[in-house]
């Protein structure tokens, strides 16, 4: 069993190793279509020498082909080149905003995670109850409203209108193992609540329909109606029996939806300039700060294939059935 | 002015005009005095340092201007000002001597001398990885001499009227203070140490600026106890982050928002002439353009717009009046000429460029296109507000008189690389300045990859007739004669059309009525705390 783990891990690294490689093929040719980064950075008093020498100094005179070579060569060692504007590691600036993402989207993830688990129990066991239904009205309209006007919404009503949270930003930090978080000040939490609840909604919706559609499937199964007859408490036979049995394809979801929430909350960051990864991705994004991307996006990568691993291992732990083979191939 | 703040500064694309405030101001009462109240600023976007010499970008002059200082300063209307240099004159045609203002200290205490002059301009070509350098700024300077403890002299390569003008950007540092010192020691705050009306409290990268009052300032202080200045790129925020009372000033507001900000009770508007004129670049270069067409869609063997009747033609066709004030709703002038407004060297009394649909027909029909032809043109789309509406007006407009126009819009990414590499046949940007004379070197004079003239020349345009006054009176030290000749220039070009102005765009700010006033220092729509005056 361990070495079939090994190789499967070893599966998996390469897997992602040759994504990674792809990506950064396809960065480098995409952007270098796109434009040329001296173009936009450039001041306009600047010569014909100065011009030269921006691009020298970022190599963007050698052809691209050499530049990808060099890349690769300094990545191998771990160094994923120098921000074009900031002049600072591409990495370092990534994992920088990275907290403030992670702290964005972990609280947007508890609040979808725990409604939407809840509400959804809720409505699968009782499907006629009338909050039910209001309930399932609900996710429907939270599935579908867009996550900009949302957040526009929110900041209208919460902070313009009503006044009761600050609109934008990201408040005092605590810093905790050399990191600074948020979420432990009362000033943090205020502006963490806008942006989370912002982001949290479609996934709510999600999750909740989800639990809902899953409950209805097993509430009616044989081991349900015999957990029932040996007069387990309802309370074990939802938490234990039924949650169980429909929480494998939640899991995955919210592996997922965590992913992207870390990789693409690009909107709800620029509404309420929430200093992410995201925000720093779209600001690149329109200089054209190779560096950056390419880190960004390798940082995604790993990211995606380190949750789907950690989705793995949790399948296999909640459904032993599951086998590490039919895993792998679910990268 | 770079490209990212300028996508900033006048793009507020994100319609922000559902935000009004009915809730009352109560929680944001006026504190007890002023000078005790902190200033919270909202600004567009961030500077990528706090090294004075790192990037030349309007961003990060604009938020070192309130640490450092420049000798020289250049006012709302394009005059300059004495800053750090009390006074200055040109000796002969080589030699400028400055004298600094007696009693000027760094933050730390440290005096200004004229060595901190020399030891600036020699660091400025030592800033590694600049995405763009002072140095075409100090370039030309031979020596720095020093005369005696506050006067100094400068000594040019080539005869260079401007010189003084190319002070007004480039802020000095102290020798003592900064020998050795690497970009990073700036940005982490160690060394982030100047002569300026306030000092730093905190930088974090892209999130927000603090600074707190210099007592030791020579000139006058704006009585703020603090100003936190933090970067909100969307539109929407800023707006919404001003009527919720989170910040005080926000720059860039959109131009969809003015009519209602300025109808708010609690909120003043503030706004200035920009040193940026948008225009017209016409390729009149090459004898076949790409994106020109007959009216079927097939290419055509010669290039019209090398006819100077067929861009005069077009410019007609332009409605700049309804532009400006259907479009950009009053935010901007419409043009009429290339240089503007504040630039003090434009040409005099002209009048706006007027819509003249039979004359623009019978133009083109002398040039030999009595049906008109067919025609692209291109333009950035997210890099001034409304920049695409702009760009479809301008080809309603040639539609009329007969140019089938279709429009392209591009990203700022893609765009300027694409208009460098001479994709397009006619393409809208912009460019600023207060110096008719920089304009016109930096844009039409006729490149020259061997002198490294006519920079963003990007269609090639040559006029002899430009090129001889301009290049007199780069180098002309009477100032009658040089204003004289780079009209002569400004004239020539304006002949021959080789640009098509369209309209000159206002900055604007908004603050909360009483409680902040902004008086805007420049052309350039720079924010800061020292044009922020408490009411």
């Amino acid at each position: 069993m361990t070495g079939s783990m090994a190789g499967w891990l070893v599966r998996r690294s390469a897997q992602a190793a040759l994504v990674v490689l792809a990506m950064t093929v396809i960065v480098f040719v995409g952007l270098h279509v796109a434009g040329n980064p001296v173009d936009i950075l450039v001041p306009p008093e600047a010569d014909a020498a100065e011009r030269a020498r921006i691009a020298a100094s970022f190599g963007l005179d050698q052809p691209l082909w050499r530049q990808y070579l060099l890349f690769v060569a300094r990545a191998l060692q771990g160094d994923l080149g120098r921000s074009f504007i900031y002049n600072q590691p591409a990495l370092a600036l990534v994992v920088e905003r990275l907290p403030a993402t992670l702290e964005l989207s972990l609280a947007a993830l508890v609040l979808a995670a725990g409604l939407g688990i809840g509400l959804g129990l809720y409505a699968g066991l009782r499907p006629r109850a009338a909050a039910a239904r209001l309930i399932m009205a609900g996710s429907v309209v939270g599935l579908s409203l867009p996550g900009f006007w949302v957040g526009l919404m929110l900041v209208i009503g919460f902070s313009v209108r009503l006044g009761w949270l600050p609109s934008s930003g990201r408040g005092e930090t605590v810093a905790v193992l050399g990191v600074g978080w948020s979420f432990l000040t009362a000033d943090g939490l205020a502006h963490l609540i806008l942006p989370a609840a912002n982001l949290a909604l479609f996934k709510l919706a999600l999750i909740l329909r989800l639990t809902r559609a899953g409950v209805r499937e097993v509430v009616h199964l044989d081991y349900v109606r015999f957990a029932r007859a040996r007069g387990l408490a309802p309370s074990r036979v939802v938490g234990v029996h039924i949650l169980r049995a429909i929480l494998i394809p939640i899991v995955t979801v919210i592996g997922l939806e965590f992913c992207s929430t870390v990789a693409f909350s690009m909107v709800t960051e620029s509404i309420f300039a929430w200093p992410g990864m995201g925000r720093l991705m779209v600001e690149s994004i329109h200089v054209l700060d190779r560096p950056v991307i390419v880190a960004y996006l390798v940082a995604v990568v790993l990211l995606f294939v380190a949750v789907n691993l950690l989705a793995d291992i949790l399948y296999r732990l909640l459904d032993p059935r599951v086998g590490t083979a039919g895993a792998g191939r679910g990268a | 002015m770079d490209r990212r703040t300028f996508l900033g500064a006048m793009a507020g694309l994100v319609p922000a005009a559902a935000f009004t405030r009915t809730a009352a101001f109560a929680q944001s009462s006026p504190a007890a005095s002023s000078g005790s109240r902190p200033l919270s600023i909202g600004a567009i976007s961030a500077p990528n340092s706090l090294d004075p010499h790192f990037y030349q970008s309007p961003t990060n002059n604009q938020t070192l201007r309130q640490i450092f200082d420049p000798l020289v300063t250049e006012d709302a209307t394009g005059a300059l000002r004495p800053l750090l240099a009390e006074s200055w004159r040109a000796l002969d045609e080589t030699t400028w001597e400055f004298k600094l203002r007696p009693g000027i200290r760094f933050h730390d205490g440290t005096p200004l001398t004229p060595d901190d002059i020399a030891f600036t301009i020699e660091r400025v070509p030592n800033v590694p990885n600049s995405p763009g350098s002072f140095v075409p700024y100090v370039r030309n300077v031979a020596a720095v001499e020093v005369v005696d403890d506050r006067t100094f002299r400068i000594r040019s390569k080539t005869p260079n009227p401007f010189l003084d003008r190319d002070f007004t950007n480039l802020y000095i540092l102290s020798r003592k203070i900064h020998a050795g010192a690497e970009t990073a020691d700036f940005t982490s705050g160690k060394l982030a140490v100047g002569t300026g009306a306030f000092r730093y409290a905190g930088f974090t990268v892209g999130q927000q600026i603090e600074l707190e009052p210099n007592p030791a300032y020579w000139g006058r202080t704006p009585g703020w106890s603090r100003i936190r200045t933090r970067f909100i790129p969307d539109a929407g925020a800023r707006v919404a982050g001003l009527l919720s009372g989170d910040l005080d000033l926000i720059d860039g507001v959109p131009v969809q928002d003015v009519a209602h900000l300025t109808a708010d009770r609690t909120v003043d508007i503030f706004s200035v002439a920009s040193a940026t004129s948008a225009y017209l670049f016409p390729d009149t270069s090459r004898d076949q353009a790409p994106f020109v067409t007959d009216r079927a869609g097939r290419p055509l063997d010669r290039n019209p717009l090398k006819d100077v009747r067929v861009r005069q033609a077009l410019s007609l066709a332009i409605d700049r009046k309804g532009i400006v004030e259907r479009l950009l709703l009053g935010q901007g002038t419409p043009a009429d000429q290339f240089a503007p407004p504040p630039a003090p060297d434009r040409l005099p009394n002209r009048a706006p460029i007027a819509v003249d649909v039979a004359r623009a027909k019978r133009l083109l029909a002398e040039a030999g296109y009595p049906e008109g032809f067919g025609l692209t043109i291109h333009g950035p789309s997210g890099f001034f507000t409304g920049d695409v509406a702009v760009l479809q007006a301008i080809a309603q407009g040639f539609s009329r008189i007969g140019v089938e126009t279709k429009v392209e819009t591009l990203p700022i990414a893609t765009f300027f690389s694409r208009a460098t590499n001479r994709e397009f046949a006619l393409f809208l940007t912009t460019y600023a300045t207060t110096n008719s004379a920089e304009l016109l070197r930096q844009v039409v004079l006729t490149k020259n990859q061997d002198t490294g003239a006519g920079p963003f020349n990007r269609q090639r345009y040559s006029n002899p007739k430009l090129d001889a006054p301009l290049l007199a009176a780069l180098g002309d030290f009477d100032a009658e004669r040089r204003v004289a000749r780079i009209r002569d220039a400004l004239a020539a070009l304006e002949e021959d059309v080789g640009v098509i102005p369209v309209f000159y765009p206002r900055f604007n700010w908004a603050g909360r009525k009483g409680y902040v006033r902004f008086v805007p220092g420049n052309a350039f729509g720079h924010t800061n705390a020292v044009f922020a005056e408490p009411v």
